[in-house]
């Protein structure tokens, strides 16, 4: 054993002993971290209180578990590091992707959406292509033309996505350096620079999208351009956990995917967001 | 949709904000005295250190000053909101306790703001000491009264005396900084504020309320603050 | 301790530093002025001039800052006059609405400072600038206004720290400068702490070499209080030739 590795021997002893180690427990109680500002999957009422599609799924599913769920809003970005110190013991509306699976573990998904860009209705960006069209970016042959033509419409503008979303790494994964990305802390606060002409475009959840436009002070904006799934977008959304509950995560899997065969998801998605988000597993 | 007038908003309406600004008001006054007084605790403490500590304590407790006045409180909040469960969790461990301790936005964003308010209360602390005339320690211990005694009957109401105003400024700051909290999502004024902000699309109106609140909170607590420093000072001739 | 992540952060960090400085110098510099205008109309005696600064004053110091940054960064956008007025090319960039929260702010804090300076010139020394036949402006500009920046300097360099130290909250409007990128390294990497750490060494760098350059200043305004400096050989020798 040379030097570096009693290091890395060391090194990774430390982390062991500091990082929370998973154990059995016996759930009965969970608490689970929404983030409270992203209609419609989640939102805050003047009373201060979770509402939305995330919101009416967990109790149903919590129901359907057997556990007692405890609802706390919480700033997203801190949603998986939160998770991980023991704050929350699930989080809601993560979408799936290779990247957070490195640190988190994930439930079967609840929800099946898309992402799509945001603009002024009169801007010069409401001519994206394929406005409303389904587009795969695993697709690639069909994909990467489309996408670079919409980078090409882009260039030397600002687009604004929330910090630490998938919007986020796709934006800066196809544009790069020919677009300004700007990170916001929630979606409320990005509409409010988009409608100020801050930014040209926003980037975010079609669902939360789809939603936008019917709300007051909204009337100038649209959802533009495909809707978006595949490559780093993490448009299945699920639930998050720490690595290695494994035992929750078996009851979450089997309530999810029972009620999806109930169609409970699907009145639930469709009564917030007129859309059937039901995931196909 | 029309927009709703002002009085809509802070009303008790439906789409009414008032209450919910009201209480958020009283958790920003909570975390506000919370952190006051963690702070007074620290502060107590970090002067003791750095007046009648030895080299080591004095070493920690001017380490810990310099520190807190020198990084930007933000990050100080956001260490304590990410990191504190990790950090509690792995004390809890080595006491033997199971599994994960919450940590709760609250007691994280007033442990955050109790801690810098600590560095500045220290400071203040140790200069209201030095104020304290060294003739009346001596008269004490010339009566013969006990170190206890004497710090109980002559230095802490004197120091406390020259304190107060330096205290009095803290306070406003402390109440300030409570503002960040906010970033956590402890739902405080500003953050209730914030919320009704994206949810209305009307910032100005919610930021301008809350801020309009942050001062009567101020000018209240100043008031309240001058009458306790002319208390603590009656019997001070005045020239 | 992981090293290397903690040398890879730090080199990101730093990439940051330069629009940290930026910010705090520029608001810093802007403030100042605006500052030197508030205390003078309160120690003008001209009554409306005194309470126009009088209420500045009240209002940037009993709100919190990152209140005042969101209502000028969201709330201005929010008004279509604003937005369609010359001003708006300016409100338009975060940074410069940055700046403006920063400088309305420390103008309101500095103010009271630069007044107790003001305050402190001793009247004797007015008086025989004013018999040297020197005219009010010159008095304030070659006798009042450097007594007083030396008076308000030690009281002055804690503001500049606080105002380094507000530049964090910059990031909250999407700058990024140091504690916003730090931000999106934790997003990236979920390593809180780490990121934080190297963060707050940072600003404690920073704010250790300020604290150095006020009081090397501070030195060199204040020759009257030192003791002189003693008379090497070659001087002396030069006196006598």
């Amino acid at each position: 054993m040379n030097n570096r590795m009693i290091l890395a021997a060391v090194a990774a002893a430390l982390v062991a002993a500091a990082a929370p180690a998973a154990q059995a427990k016996d759930w009965t109680h969970v608490k689970v971290g929404i983030e409270g500002a992203f209609p419609p999957w989640n939102a805050l009422d003047p009373q201060g209180n979770l509402t939305g599609l995330d919101v009416d799924l967990i109790k149903d599913l919590c129901t359907r578990a057997k556990v007692e769920c405890d609802l706390q809003a919480g700033e997203w970005s801190a949603m998986i590091p939160s998770l991980n110190a023991g704050k929350f013991d699930l989080i809601m509306t993560l979408g799936i992707n290779e990247k957070r699976k490195q640190v988190v573990d994930f439930t079967v998904p609840y929800a099946s959406g898309v992402a799509s860009f945001i603009v002024e209705k009169d801007g010069p960006l409401a001519k994206m292509p394929m406005t409303g069209e389904k587009l795969d970016l695993n697709d690639k042959e069909k994909a990467d033309p489309v996408m670079k033509s919409i980078g090409e419409m882009l260039s030397g503008k600002a687009v604004g996505v929330v910090q630490s979303t998938s919007h986020e790494q796709l934006i800066t994964a196809y544009f790069g350096k020919d677009v300004t990305l700007r990170t916001y802390k929630n979606s409320g606060e990005r509409d409010l620079d988009l409608k100020a002409g801050r930014i040209d475009a926003g980037f975010d959840s079609g669902v939360y999208g789809a939603t936008l436009p019917s709300k007051p002070g909204n009337e100038d904006l649209t959802i533009v351009g495909p809707q978006l799934k595949g490559a780093m977008l993490a448009t299945e959304v699920a639930i998050g956990m720490r690595k290695g509950e494994t035992e929750l995560k078996e009851k979450l899997d089997a309530a999810i995917k029972s009620a999806a065969a109930d169609g409970v998801i699907k009145t639930l998605s469709v009564k917030w967001s007129k859309l059937d988000l039901t995931p196909t597993f | 949709m029309t927009q709703p007038t002002l009085f809509d908003l802070i009303g008790t309406g439906p789409n009414g904000w008032g209450p919910a600004l009201l209480t958020g008001a009283i958790m920003t006054v909570l975390i506000a005295i919370s952190g006051f007084a963690i702070g007074a605790a620290i502060g107590a403490l970090g002067a003791w250190a750095k007046i009648s500590g030895g080299p080591v304590l004095r070493g920690i407790a001017s380490t810990y000053t310099t520190i807190l006045r020198g990084i930007p409180d933000l990050l100080v909040i956001y260490l304590f909101y990410f990191g504190g469960s990790s950090v509690v969790t792995a004390v809890g461990r080595w006491f033997g306790a199971e599994g994960f301790i919450g940590f709760p936005g609250f007691l994280a964003g007033a442990l955050a703001v109790g801690i810098t308010s600590g560095a500045q209360q220290t400071e203040v602390f140790r200069g209201a000491f030095k104020a304290v005339h060294a003739g009346e320690i001596e008269a004490a211990i010339a009566c013969g009264m006990s170190r206890f005694l004497c710090f109980r009957r002559i230095i802490a109401p004197l120091t406390l005396r020259h304190a107060l105003p330096g205290m009095g400024n803290v306070w406003q700051v402390t109440l300030k900084e409570s503002a960040l909290v906010s970033v956590t999502g402890v739902v405080e004024l500003l953050r209730q504020a914030q919320i009704g902000a994206g949810s209305t699309g009307m910032p100005f109106d919610f930021y301008a309320i809350a801020a309009v609140i942050y001062l009567a909170i101020s000018t209240v607590s100043g008031g309240l603050l001058q009458l306790g420093e002319k208390r603590a000072s009656r019997g001070v001739r005045r020239a | 301790m992981d090293f290397p992540f903690l040398y890879e952060t730090f080199l990101t960090l730093i990439a940051a530093l330069p629009l940290t400085l930026q910010l705090a110098a520029t608001a810093i510099a802007f403030g100042a002025i605006l500052a030197l205008g508030l205390a003078l109309c309160r120690i003008s005696g001209i009554l409306p001039l005194d309470w126009f600064a009088r209420l500045y004053i009240f209002i940037f110091r009993g709100s919190p800052l990152l209140v005042q940054i969101f209502l000028i960064y969201y709330g201005l956008g929010q008004f279509r006059e604003v937005r369609h007025s010359m001003f708006w090319f300016i409100l338009r960039d975060p940074y410069w609405c940055a700046v403006i929260a920063l400088m309305l702010n420390t103008a309101a804090y500095a103010a009271e400072i630069i007044r107790g300076g003001l305050l402190s010139v001793p009247h004797g020394q007015v008086e025989a600038a004013r018999s040297c036949g020197m005219s009010p402006f010159m008095v304030f500009r070659r006798i009042t206004l450097p007594l007083a920046v030396r008076q308000a300097l030690p009281a002055y360099s804690n503001e500049m720290i606080s105002m380094v130290k507000a530049t964090s909250l910059a990031s909250i409007i999407t700058i990024m400068e140091v504690t916003g990128v730090a931000a999106k390294l934790i997003s990236e990497t979920f390593r809180a702490i780490e990121v934080f750490v190297v963060a707050g060494f940072i600003y404690l760098a920073i704010n250790f070499v300020l604290t150095r350059l006020v009081a090397f200043v501070e030195y060199r305004l204040s020759p009257h209080m030192r003791q002189p400096a003693p008379l090497s050989a070659a001087t002396v020798a030069g006196e006598i030739r």
